[in-house]
C-alpha cells in the first residue's frame, strides 16, 4: 500500500487575540489543537463539525493558507510546515481549494476564460491556443457551454458560478482538493448536480478531496471516511459508513440524532444535548465536550481523552471507548494504526493540551 | 392534525389566504413573485412552506403580514382572512395592531432583526407594553418570564444583555420570545432555524413544538429544509416560482409525492446511512434535477417547471397546470402527475 498523500500530526494553528489600549495579546483562539490524520490517494474524508469547531481553519492550514503554529503537514511526503512562499508555489499546483461562495472568490472583472486561463499563466503553462484547449476541455468537463468562456461570473447562476470555481481548482490536475462546504450555498435543487460532478471528478482524475461540510447527510454520501471536531480538535474518526453505524463519542451521537430526517414516519428522537459548544478562547478543563455530555464522568473533568483507535479505522476521543481500545497504552503521536485495512491509517495520539 | 388542504375543513382555519397576488417591480419590469396563492392553517395547526432562493415562500409570510416594502413590491389581489377578518383591507393603524399581537413573525437572520441598542428586555417588553398597556415594571417582568420560557439560563441577568452578548442560538431564543411576548394565535418562523447549527437547531424546533403545544398556537413554517418539514409539520406546500406546485398532509407528501418537482427534491437528497459514493462496489450518482430554477423575469411558457422535468409534454408549454385534488387530500398543479407506488 502507498504512503497516505496526506500525512498531518499534532497540527495546531492558535491566534492572539488582541484588545485593550496597547494592543496587548490577551488571549489564544486554539482553533486548531493538535489534529492528527492522514488522507489516502483517491479517498475522501469527511470534516464535520459545527461553526467555530476549526474545520475551516484546519483546510486552509492543510494548503498553507494559513499560517500553522505546531505540527507537522506532509503532502506526498514533502514537508509543508517551514516552506517560504516562493518554495512553496511549485507545490501550490497540486494541492487546491474550492471555497463556498463562488461568487466571492470569482473575480468579477474577468472572464471565464480569463479566469480558467490564469493558473496556467501563473505557472507558466500552455500558452496560446493550447490554452485556449485546455480552457474549452475544462467547460467540457463541467457540463458548461463553451461560449460560457466570453462571459462574467455575474451573468450565471450560483450552481454554474460552483462549477466555474471548481473548473479554476482542478485546471492544473492537483492531487488534492480541499472543498470548504462546497455546497451549502447553492439550492437544493442544485447541490446534487454539483456533488455528482465532484464524484465524477474524482473517480475520472483520481482526486483526493477533503470534504468540509455541516451537512451530515452530504458528508456520508460523498466520504470514504469522516473526522469528526470538536473544539479544535478531533473527537472521532471512522470508515464513513462506520461511523454513521455505530458512532462512539457522545458529540457524534447527539450530532447525528439531530440531522432532521425527511420522513415523518420516523420522528425524531433527537437526543438533546444541553448548552453550546464552548469558546474556543476558554476551553473548558479535560474532555472540551464534558459540560454538555449525558455521560459525563469525574475523570472527564480533568483529563483529555485521547483518541482510542477501536479497530477498523476507527477511533474516538472518550474514555467510554477506552475499553475496547486495541492498545493498552494510546500510540505516540506519529505512528499509524496498523489495525487499519485499506491502509487508511488512523492516527492514535496522547493528548497534549498546554 | 392534517388540515391545510384547501378540503372541507371542520374548524374554521384560523389563517385562510385566497389567491394572494405580490408583483415586485424589477428593472426589468413586474414579475408576480406570488402568484395566486391560497392555503389555510388550522387554530393551533402547521404548516411547511418549503421552496428553494426566489420560490416566493418568504415574500408569501411578508405579504400575509403586510410587510412588502412598497416600491417594489405590492399586493396585487387577493385575501388574507385571519379569523374571518381580510387582512388586506384593515387600515394601516389596525393592522399594527394585528402585526405582533395575534401574528407574529421570527426571521431567519436573529442579529439583523434585532436592535443592537437595546437591551434584550426592552425589545421583548416593547410589544407588552404597546399592545398589552403593560407598564415598564410589569413589562420587564413579562420579558424575565418569556426568557425563562425559551429556556436561557439566568434570565434575571440576562434580561439586560445586548444583543452582541449573546450566541446566535441564544439570540434566536429572543427572537422567539419576543414573537410569543404577547400570545399571538400565529407564529410566521421563516427560516428560524437556517443559520444555526444543527444542534442548537434541534433544540429550537424542540422549543417551538413545546410552545406551541402549550399556547395551542398555530405555526407557519417557512423553510428549504425537507427535513424539517418531515419532524414539525402537520400539512405542507411546496412552492415553485411564486406558485404552489403541491399542498398535501405531510405524512402523503412524503409518502408519494404528486408533483415532479417535489418528487425530484426528496430524490435528490441522500438518506442519513446512504454511503453511496464512497463505498466501492456502490458508486451511485444522486439523482439531481436537471437544470436551474428560473428567474422570475424568465418563465417558460405554461409550467414554470417543465423543462427540468421529465414527465413533461407539449401540454405542459401551452397550458399552465391549477392547482387541483389528486388523491386523499392532496393537491397538486401538475399535467402529469407522478403516480403512487
Amino acid at each position: 500500500m502507498s504512503e497516505p498523500l496526506v500525512q498531518v500530526r499534532d497540527l495546531k494553528v492558535h491566534f492572539p487575540v488582541r484588545g485593550g489600549l496597547f494592543g496587548r495579546t490577551r488571549g489564544t483562539v486554539r482553533a486548531v489543537d493538535g489534529v492528527s490524520f492522514d488522507v489516502a490517494r483517491g479517498e475522501t474524508l469527511g470534516l464535520v463539525g459545527e461553526s467555530g469547531c476549526g474545520k475551516s481553519t484546519l483546510g486552509r492550514a492543510l494548503l498553507r493558507l494559513l499560517e500553522p503554529t505546531a505540527g507537522s503537514i506532509r503532502i506526498d511526503g514533502r514537508e509543508l510546515t517551514g516552506l517560504s512562499q516562493r518554495q512553496l508555489r511549485p507545490l501550490r499546483r497540486r494541492m487546491q481549494l474550492v471555497f463556498q461562495d463562488p461568487y466571492a472568490s470569482l473575480n468579477p472583472r474577468m472572464t471565464v476564460g480569463d479566469i480558467l486561463g490564469e493558473p496556467f499563466a501563473i505557472h507558466g503553462l500552455a500558452r496560446g491556443a493550447a490554452r485556449e484547449e485546455e480552457v474549452l476541455a475544462l467547460l467540457d468537463a463541467m457540463g458548461l457551454p463553451r461560449e460560457a468562456r466570453h462571459r462574467y461570473p455575474h451573468e450565471f447562476s450560483g450552481g454554474q458560478r460552483q462549477r466555474i470555481g471548481i473548473a479554476r481548482a482542478i485546471a492544473l490536475r492537483p492531487d488534492l482538493v480541499v472543498a470548504d462546504e462546497p455546497i451549502s450555498a447553492l439550492d437544493v435543487s442544485i447541490q446534487a448536480q454539483i456533488v455528482n460532478l465532484l464524484v465524477d471528478l474524482q473517480r475520472e482524475r483520481g482526486l483526493t478531496y477533503v470534504f468540509i461540510a455541516h451537512d451530515l447527510k452530504i458528508v456520508e454520501y460523498v466520504s470514504t471516511r469522516v473526522a469528526v471536531m470538536y473544539l479544535g480538535r478531533i473527537v472521532e474518526v471512522a470508515p464513513s459508513r462506520a461511523l454513521y453505524a455505530v458512532p462512539r463519542h457522545p458529540y457524534t451521537q447527539a450530532l447525528l440524532s439531530a440531522v432532521p430526517v425527511p420522513d415523518p414516519e420516523r420522528p425524531p428522537t433527537r437526543q438533546l444535548l444541553p448548552g453550546e459548544p464552548p469558546s474556543p478562547l476558554s476551553p473548558p478543563s479535560g474532555c472540551a465536550f464534558h459540560p454538555r455530555c449525558p455521560y459525563v464522568m469525574e475523570r472527564c473533568r480533568r483529563e483529555a481523552p485521547p483518541l482510542y483507535p477501536l479497530g477498523g479505522g476507527h477511533a474516538a476521543a472518550c474514555f467510554l471507548a477506552e475499553g475496547d481500545s486495541q492498545r493498552s497504552e494510546p500510540a505516540a503521536a506519529g505512528t499509524v494504526d496498523a489495525a487499519s485495512p485499506g491502509g487508511a491509517g488512523v492516527l492514535a495520539q496522547p493528548p497534549s493540551r498546554g | 392534525m392534517t388540515g391545510a388542504a384547501p378540503s372541507s375543513e371542520p374548524v374554521a382555519p384560523l389563517l385562510d389566504v385566497r389567491g394572494l397576488t405580490t408583483q415586485l417591480t424589477l428593472e426589468r419590469g413586474p414579475v408576480r413573485a406570488v402568484d395566486g396563492v391560497s392555503f389555510c392553517v388550522p387554530p393551533g395547526g402547521t404548516l411547511g412552506v418549503v421552496g428553494e432562493s426566489g420560490c416566493g415562500k418568504s415574500l408569501t409570510a411578508l405579504s400575509v403580514m403586510r410587510l412588502i416594502p412598497q416600491p417594489p413590491g405590492r399586493i396585487i389581489a387577493g385575501e388574507v382572512r385571519f379569523r374571518g377578518e381580510d387582512l388586506l383591507r384593515l387600515p394601516e393603524p389596525e393592522m399594527r395592531r394585528v402585526r405582533g399581537r395575534h401574528v407574529a413573525m421570527v426571521f431567519q437572520e436573529p442579529m439583523t432583526s434585532l436592535n443592537p441598542v437595546f437591551t434584550v428586555g426592552e425589545q421583548i417588553g416593547e410589544g407588552v407594553r404597546l399592545h398589552l398597556k403593560a407598564s415598564r415594571a410589569q413589562a420587564r417582568e413579562r420579558a424575565v418570564e418569556m426568557l425563562r420560557q425559551v429556556g436561557i439560563p439566568a434570565p434575571g441577568e440576562r434580561v439586560d444583555a445586548y444583543p452582541h452578548q449573546l450566541s446566535g442560538g441564544m439570540r434566536q431564543r429572543v427572537m422567539i420570545a419576543m414573537a410569543l411576548a404577547c400570545d399571538p394565535a400565529l407564529l410566521i418562523a421563516d427560516e428560524p432555524t437556517t443559520a444555526l447549527d444543527v444542534t442548537i437547531q434541534a433544540q429550537i424546533l424542540e422549543l417551538l413544538k413545546r410552545l406551541q403545544a402549550e399556547r395551542h398556537m398555530a405555526v407557519m413554517l417557512i423553510t428549504h429544509d425537507l427535513g424539517v418539514v418531515a419532524g414539525s409539520c402537520d400539512a405542507v406546500v411546496v412552492m415553485y416560482a411564486g406558485r404552489i406546485v403541491e399542498q398535501a398532509p405531510v405524512r402523503e407528501l412524503f409518502a408519494r409525492p404528486a408533483h415532479p418537482y417535489t418528487a425530484g427534491l426528496m430524490r435528490s437528497i441522500p438518506s442519513l446511512h446512504d454511503a453511496g459514493a464512497a463505498v466501492e462496489g456502490e458508486r451511485r450518482r444522486l439523482k439531481a434535477i436537471p437544470g436551474m430554477v428560473p428567474s422570475l423575469g424568465a418563465l417558460p411558457s405554461g409550467c414554470a417547471f417543465r423543462d427540468r422535468c421529465d414527465r413533461a409534454t407539449e401540454l405542459c408549454a401551452r397550458v399552465t397546470p391549477a392547482l387541483e385534488p389528486k388523491r386523499g387530500g392532496q393537491w397538486a398543479a401538475c399535467h402529469h402527475p407522478v403516480p403512487a407506488p
